[in-house]
């Protein structure tokens, strides 16, 4: 006798097990990443996204507060990669966020890294007309190895400024201690304000006229350097002999930079010889920034064997 | 050969290549003694001292073999030798006033001669002095100064380093007021 097929039991556990699936996907969509996370759109037209993948890491001030949805070259703007992020909720996304992108220096691995310029700006809740999201604007951070220099440089200007007050008028020392303030609140803005100083110097004689030329040139150096250092992070085939080229024209800018501070230095009152002195430290701080990143297999992999000096050793 | 133990060799193989622990950088002060007495001679206004290019650099020079320079890999200075030479030769004859001379140095050589052991601390300045108004030169000359290094590695060549100095600058003050008086008055 053959066994009766219980057609009803077997239909219904079936049944049972797709509800079951059902339910856990639901489940888990619902209670799993990006349940509650926000979405916002990214326009990166300057940053190489080499490295960055569906559901890396997006931070903000080193947390990791959201991943990268997905991306595609934008129909809309040209040359642009559209970029959702779906970002925890909680975050405090400004209208002044913006996004930059980070990539680690072994691994490869890049982050979309989120910064608010100031935290009194209002939270960016709105999508612009004809977006689905809203949207982050691209960020202008310089490279990671040289935000530190252009730090330093902040500071440095902010002696300079400290000891031209003594020649300048009432006015424009109110002008330049704002921009001093400035300073110490935002060093990474350093560009920008310093165009504002460049302003106020222009009354205070020939002197300073060349001072500020010089501190200009410095300013466009640091540039300089932030842009050609993002440039190589970006093209992933830059060779590091290319590396090593581009870091020795750029210590050779910063000799001459010095050679002309010391120019300075022969003349002028003792005020602009300070300040020539300050320019001077700067051309050196970066100086000695592209100097220490010359050779980055050294950094990596330590000097070549038989480059020690007497008494040294690796361990 | 199957994919985990391939994984596993792969990792180990990985291990051995990362880089060990090394010796720290150190960073050494140059600097001269204070001279035991007071100068005697009027202030002179010292330019900033400049360098030959590749000793304008934070990083200790050292010469194992004649005319063959190298750097100390993890030993470096505070500050580029020239500042230091500079400020050390500002605080001996700068003073307040009015200048009527200037010097100008330019640092040539600074290096630890390693041909042997110990070795020494060799400094090479050039020095010019020049009238403060016309800035027509009035006498130059070249300093060298060296002395025995204390040991066989960066920290004894810096002790070196620091006892030349000190003789080198006292010669420049030397030559310098030797100069200045020969300089008629107006």
């Amino acid at each position: 006798m053959e066994p009766e097929a219980k057609y009803t039991i077997v239909g219904a556990a079936a049944l049972l097990l797709v509800a079951l699936l059902a339910v856990a996907v639901v489940w888990l969509r619902s209670s799993g990443e990006g349940a509650d996370a926000h979405r916002y759109k990214i326009y990166f037209e300057r940053y190489s996204l080499e490295g960055l993948e569906p559901r890396s890491h997006v931070t903000m001030r080193g947390i990791k507060v959201g991943t990268v949805a997905g991306f595609r070259f934008s129909p809309n703007a040209k040359g642009a990669v559209e970029l959702i992020i779906a970002v925890d909720k909680g975050t405090p996304v400004r209208k002044s966020t913006t996004a930059t992108t980070e990539r680690h220096l072994v691994t490869g691995l890049a982050t979309v890294k989120l910064a608010n310029a100031t935290e009194d700006s209002p939270l960016l809740e709105e999508a612009p007309p004809g977006e689905p999201y809203p949207v982050i604007r691209e960020g202008e951070a310089p490279a990671q190895q040289v935000s530190e220099t252009i730090t330093q440089l902040a500071q440095r200007a902010d002696d300079t400024m400290q000891r031209l007050n003594r020649t300048l008028t009432p006015e424009n020392i109110a002008a330049i201690t704002e921009i001093v303030e400035n300073l110490r609140r935002a060093s990474g803005r350093v560009d920008a304000l310093l165009a504002k100083a460049d302003a106020t110097f222009v009354s205070v004689g020939s002197a300073a006229e060349e001072m500020r030329a010089l501190s200009a040139e410095v300013r466009s150096e640091a540039k300089t350097l932030t842009d050609r250092y993002s440039g190589l992070g970006a093209d992933a085939s830059a060779s590091v002999g290319e590396i090593r080229e581009a870091v020795r024209k750029m210590s050779a800018d910063m000799d001459r930079i010095a050679k002309r501070a010391d120019t300075l230095l022969a003349g002028g009152n003792e005020d602009l010889r300070e300040t020539a002195r300050s320019v001077r430290a700067a051309a050196d701080s970066l100086g000695a920034a592209a100097g220490r990143l010359r050779d980055p297999r050294v950094i990596i992999y330590g000097p070549p064997e038989g480059g020690l000096g007497p008494g040294e050793k690796t361990r | 050969m199957r994919p985990v133990p391939a994984f596993v060799l792969a990792a180990c193989l990985a291990g051995c290549s990362v880089p060990g622990p090394r010796e720290p950088d150190r960073f050494f002060i140059l600097e001269a003694q204070a001279a035991a007495a007071p100068r005697a001679g009027g202030p002179v206004a010292v330019e900033p001292t400049s360098s030959a290019s590749f000793y304008d650099t934070q990083d200790i020079a050292f010469s194992r073999a004649p005319g063959v320079r190298a750097y100390y890999q993890f030993n470096h200075w505070t500050e580029r030798p020239a500042r230091s030479v500079h400020a050390q030769l500002e605080s001996r004859l700068g003073g307040t006033g009015k200048a009527g001379t200037v010097l100008v140095t330019h640092l040539e050589e600074i290096y630890h001669d390693a041909a042997e052991e110990p070795g020494a601390a060799r400094i090479t300045v050039s020095a010019r002095l020049e009238d403060a108004a016309s800035r027509a030169v009035l006498a130059r000359r070249s300093f060298t100064r060296s002395a025995p290094a204390a040991s066989y590695d960066a920290q004894g060549a810096v002790r070196g380093f620091n006892q030349a100095l000190a003789a080198l600058v006292g010669d420049i003050e030397a030559w310098v007021d030797a100069e200045t008086a020969k300089k008629p008055r107006p």
